[in-house]
């Protein structure tokens, strides 16, 4: 778990570093941190961005304010870093915040993943090689009852399996 | 046999028998389990047939002109329906309690203590419905609760025997 | 039918059978009365503004017979109490108070029992059978009259004592109220525990008032919204086991699990049919999730296809209804449908979002969750959507169930977590008298969600 905290925050480091830019042609990047293995989980949340963030009730890879580009560029990068490690297959786990009810909550965050997943396709990523599942609001990443650590919840992340 | 079971029900993990009221004997009685007849469990209809005997038995005689409702003002019909109030409970959450009214016939001694109360003969037929049944015993627990005391009416409009008509509503 | 018709304050009454004999069927039908004269045109008083008090009840220990039967007596007792005490329709009078003693069977001193306000008793004994049989005897007397209004006595064995006393609880319940009890019954949910980023959730069993408390799982998989099937010792539930979310049966005898279907993506939301054939629940789909009907001996049928999400189904008691969850209007609403799926209408539509929807076994009432901007709430509607009440409002609370009898709701209550680390997050068990009071906590031993009552047991 602390990997998924530490991936949040780098999440939000690339989405400040990448927001204006328009890289049409992802390329593999070079890997910054000393000790991961290229191609690895780490690699993935520490150099790619492992998860997107949805609006409040909402499971579209669009989003409000920046989110959009971000969403998008985070997934430009993870079809890339798919698409250069073929032998990784990922699983892609929605997830919603704790502001709505259980079952509900499951199926939002199912449609999360499928959206994460179906964006992926769309680029290249082989079908075959993502499978998705969806924790409802039963595996947060941020515990706090704040609007930030719910925004920080309503994700879909990416993980290698 | 110190207890008379008139059924029992195999409840799986247990046998329950239906007890006969206890107080088949005198009251005051100190037997411990007063002894049932011996005679087999009375069948619904003997039952029914022996209660209605015993209601009609009991009920204070019809006297003409007894019932005094009506000769009461506003101001003391108020009264009176302040005094009963105080013991007055129903079930709130029950699913059709807020509809029911059940009307009483009370009568009282010469100093305006409520003797006996009985339920309105018309509400009668209702008291097969168990939600009906409870909520007009609440109505008759208020009523001949000892703490309502004396009812507050002029001398002139109380004796012995007088009645008067309540309707108990939510 | 003596306490009835008449009831006198001298006790001549006490010469009646037990009122339990006499019921007959009757509909309840009546005239609405002008104010100030009856149907005939006699005058009457009225007496309305009546209060909710509880009924106030003498339960003296039942008396016991030398060894394990009086600690019984002390303990069968105390569970009555306790039961009578929870539901908010009753107030146990504190024992301090009594006046003399009753021996458990023999006609009381009701002089005594007036006196400090009863206007219920209830007494017991108990005797040894050899071995560990007992036979336990009650009688409920009507105080006022002077009556014994009813009178049971059990058969069993030593083990069996609290379920006795449940039992006992609800035939008072019934006889007073006229409704029938829910304290024989159990409460599965889902025990928490860990911090929440990697909780762990186990199907867990007790009894109505928090004891027998068993857990099922063992905590390795994620265990999600059990509910009871309406006969047999079964629940369904959902499970991550394998990390393959999806609707499974637990078998509360054997304490196995088996997948409930075969289905591609993740079902969930599951409940019982009436009839314990098939259960209706959700399967996600790319679009949201369809509502499908699962037979228990196999096949399956799709009831919706909206394209949205539609969950958390729920039959109504008849088996001809089902009400909903979905967003197909653009948020959480909830919908009614026919059994077959057909004919969906929306039926809330107040202000926020509806959730979790649960049919009442009387069938007069769907309660529901309704999230507004910054709280949750657990109410009621009719089926039609009208009549709408909230009965309680707090941070976060949702999933209610009903207990068997239509009367009481149970759900759970999230507090907020006060920093960063969740620390301050609570989730606990709650219910509610449908009529909106008695609120109460339900003690477990650990944190708990997803309550779901069970029928009363067979």
């Amino acid at each position: 778990m602390n990997i998924q905290i530490l991936g949040a925050f780098a999440a939000v480091a690339l989405l400040a570093a990448c927001s204006s830019s328009e890289t049409a042609k992802p390329e593999p990047v070079a890997n910054p941190v000393k000790g991961i293995v290229p191609g690895s989980q780490e690699d993935l949340v520490a150099n790619v961005g492992d998860r997107i963030f949805f609006d409040f009730d909402k499971a579209t890879v669009k989003g409000t304010g920046a989110k959009t580009a971000a969403n998008m560029t985070t997934l430009d990068k993870q079809a890339a870093w798919l698409a250069q490690w073929k032998q990784n297959n990922v699983q892609i786990a929605g997830n919603a915040d704790e502001r709505g009810t259980s079952e509900y909550n499951i199926a939002l965050a199912a449609k999360r993943a499928t959206a994460s997943r179906d964006y992926l396709v769309a680029k290249g990523v082989a079908a075959t090689r993502i499978s998705t599942i969806s924790y409802g609001k039963d595996r947060p990443v941020a515990l706090g009852s704040n609007e930030e650590a719910w925004a920080q919840n309503r994700n879909a992340i990416t993980s290698v399996r | 046999m110190n207890h008379a079971p008139s059924a029992s029900i195999a409840l799986g993990m247990a046998l329950a028998v239906i007890l006969a009221p206890a107080a088949w004997a005198e009251p005051g009685s100190d037997a411990h389990v007063p002894a049932r007849p011996s005679e087999p469990p009375p069948s619904l209809e003997t039952t029914l047939e022996r209660l209605r005997q015993l209601n009609r038995a009991n009920q204070p005689a019809p006297v003409a002109g007894s019932d005094q409702t009506g000769r009461l003002d506003r101001a003391e019909q108020d009264r009176i329906a302040d005094q009963l109030r105080g013991g007055w409970t129903y079930d709130a959450g029950a699913a059709r309690n807020a509809r029911m009214t059940v009307t009483l016939l009370l009568t009282l001694d010469a100093d305006g203590n409520i003797r006996s109360a009985s339920i309105d003969p018309a509400d009668q037929p209702h008291l097969s419905d168990p939600a009906y049944r409870a909520f007009a015993e609440r109505a008759l627990r208020a009523a001949t609760n000892p703490r309502v005391g004396p009812l507050r009416l002029p001398k002139d409009k109380i004796f012995d025997g007088a009645q008067l008509r309540v309707r108990f509503r939510p | 039918m003596t306490d009835l018709l008449s009831m006198p304050l001298r006790r001549r009454g006490l010469v009646a059978a037990s009122t339990a004999l006499l019921a007959a069927p009757a509909l309840w039908t009546r005239p609405a009365h002008a104010q100030g004269t009856t149907a005939t045109g006699s005058a009457v008083i009225d007496v309305d503004r009546a209060r909710t008090d509880p009924i106030p009840v003498a339960i003296p220990v039942f008396v016991g017979a030398g060894g394990d039967t009086e600690r019984l007596g002390r303990d069968i007792a105390g569970v009555i109490t306790n039961n009578l005490a929870r539901s908010g329709l009753f107030r146990p009078i504190d024992p301090a108070a009594f006046i003399g003693r009753t021996d458990g069977g023999a006609t009381p001193n009701f002089q005594n029992w007036k006196a400090i306000g009863a206007q219920a008793l209830v007494t017991g004994k108990i005797d040894s059978q050899g071995g560990d049989k007992v036979r336990v005897e009650f009688r409920l007397w009507d105080v006022l009259p002077g009556l014994q209004i009813q009178g049971t006595a059990y058969t069993t064995t030593l083990g069996n004592w609290r379920r006795i006393a449940h039992i006992i609880s609800d035939v008072i319940y019934e006889r007073m109220l006229g409704e029938k009890g829910y304290f024989d019954t159990r409460v599965v949910y889902i025990a928490g525990s860990g911090p929440r980023d990697r909780r762990v959730k186990r199907l867990a069993i007790m009894d109505q008032d928090s004891e027998n408390n068993r857990f099922l799982t063992d905590g390795g998989f994620l265990a999600l919204t059990p509910r009871f099937h309406p006969t047999r010792d079964q629940i369904a539930f959902m499970s991550y086991v394998n990390d393959k979310p999806r609707v499974y049966l637990f078998d509360l005898g054997t304490g196995r699990q088996q997948m409930l279907g075969n289905f591609p993506g993740i079902t969930l939301s599951p409940r019982f049919a009436p009839d314990g054939n098939s259960v209706i629940m959700a399967q996600t789909t790319a679009s949201g999730s369809d509502i499908y009907l699962v037979g228990l001996g196999g096949g399956a049928r799709r009831l919706t296809d909206s394209g949205a999400i539609d969950v958390s189904p729920c039959f109504s008691p008849d088996g001809t209804q089902i009400v909903f969850n979905s967003d197909r209007g653009g948020d959480q609403q909830l919908y009614v449908m026919g059994a077959d799926g057909s004919g969906s209408k929306r039926i809330s539509f107040g202000r926020g979002r509806y959730a979790t929807p649960v049919w009442s076994p009387r069938g007069d009432l769907i309660a529901f969750t309704r999230q507004s901007s910054d709280t949750f709430a657990i109410g009621v509607m009719r089926p039609d959507g009208s009549g709408e009440r909230i009965l309680s409002e707090s941070f976060f609370c949702e999933a209610p169930t009903w207990a068997p009898n239509g009367r009481v709701l149970m759900f759970y209550r999230e507090t907020a977590a006060r920093d960063s680390r969740g620390n301050g997050y609570s989730s606990r068990l709650v219910s509610i008298d449908i009529a909106g009071f008695n609120e109460r906590a339900i003690a477990t031993p650990t944190d708990a969600s997803d309550p779901a009552w069970s029928p009363l047991l067979q």
